[in-house]
């Protein structure tokens, strides 16, 4: 067999500990929803709210690439981009993590529970340290996601990519309601 | 409902006229690309799952030779996930050939890595890094 890897989505718990594993490809629909809420679910609550002046933020969202099945020797070269357009629409945004917060089959040191409304990530989160509007992270020039597993790479079931933290952020000038989606896209190798 | 994803096997013809192949019995060899007998490999072929041959590669000496299966993948499902086989030989002074075999099996050859996913340059394993 190839290799077979999903995208998980860690919430809740403590710092260094998630309380929830989630695999997205498991939701209905399969869907990341940025919201006033540190949960998996695709309920359209929560929302984030128009500031009457500033930003607002989402929760962030540590996701992370996890190996269902092996591959024959490994997986490496995990990469992230966008289409370079957002499509979200006015005032809406979303930003990624320049930084990796470790993540691995034994750990999850670099979590951080999104416990704080509008609490942007770089401020917040103590494995951020800056940030870059997703929508630059194009097919020629995409995020490079590092792998602490042994020997940098994804070799074994059960074996992961750091976090990958994502956060939406709401201006004043966005309208009420549901955004449009957008399609975030990863790219791997394996031999 | 979602497709199957694109398959294909590699086989190793060495110059004995042996070959190895990805899989045996039905089942994928663990590290077998990295058991190739890099010093008999005569010609590297990568192959669909019913043994028909898509590309050969000969693989004369001073040719090390690279494979990835490369997958690209939204964040938010499986459905359209897209995967390109690629494969070559690095040559001296930075000479290569890299074929792209695409699900479609449609093929492009570069001699160079391209600057847009996913024709970027993959990450080489230690043993395969360029040596003279």
């Amino acid at each position: 067999m190839v290799a077979a890897l999903s995208v998980y989505l860690d919430t809740v718990g403590s710092n260094g500990a998630p309380g929830t594993s989630t695999d997205i490809d498991a939701l209905t629909p399969v869907q990341l929803e940025f919201k006033n809420a540190d949960n998996a679910t695709i309920d359209g609550l929560n929302g984030i709210g128009i500031p009457g002046a500033g930003t607002n933020y989402s929760r962030w969202k540590q996701i992370y690439v996890k190996c269902d099945t092996a591959p024959a020797v490994q997986v490496d070269n995990i990469r992230f981009h966008t289409d370079g357009a957002n499509n979200y629409g006015t005032g809406l945004g979303l930003k990624i993590g320049n930084q990796f917060p470790t993540k691995n089959s034994g750990s999850s040191a670099g979590y951080e529970v999104a416990d704080t409304a509008n609490e942007e990530m770089v401020a917040g989160h103590g494995g951020i340290t800056s940030s870059v509007v997703a929508f630059t992270k194009t097919n020629s020039s995409p995020l490079v996601i590092t792998i602490s597993e042994t020997g940098n790479k994804i070799d074994a079931i059960g074996e992961t990519s750091n976090y990958i933290v994502l956060q939406a952020e709401v201006g004043t000038t966005a309208g009420a309601g549901l955004s449009a989606t957008e399609t975030l896209t990863i790219l791997y190798d394996e031999i | 409902m979602m497709k199957s994803e694109f398959l294909l096997q590699w086989q190793a013809v060495y110059k004995d006229g042996t070959r190895f192949n990805e899989y045996k019995h039905g089942k994928q060899i663990p590290k077998g690309y990295l058991l190739i007998d890099r010093k008999k490999l005569k010609f590297f072929q990568l192959m669909s799952m019913d043994n028909r041959v898509i590309v050969t590669l000969e693989l004369d000496k001073g040719k090390k030779l690279f494979y990835r299966r490369r997958v690209q993948r939204v964040i938010l499902g499986k459905e359209n996930t897209k995967i390109i086989y690629c494969v070559g030989y690095n040559m001296r002074y930075f000479k290569k050939l890299i074929i792209w075999i695409h699900d479609d099996y449609s093929i492009m050859v570069t001699d160079k890595w391209l600057k847009q996913e996913p024709y970027k340059k993959p990450i080489f394993l230690k043993q395969e890094k360029f040596r003279f």
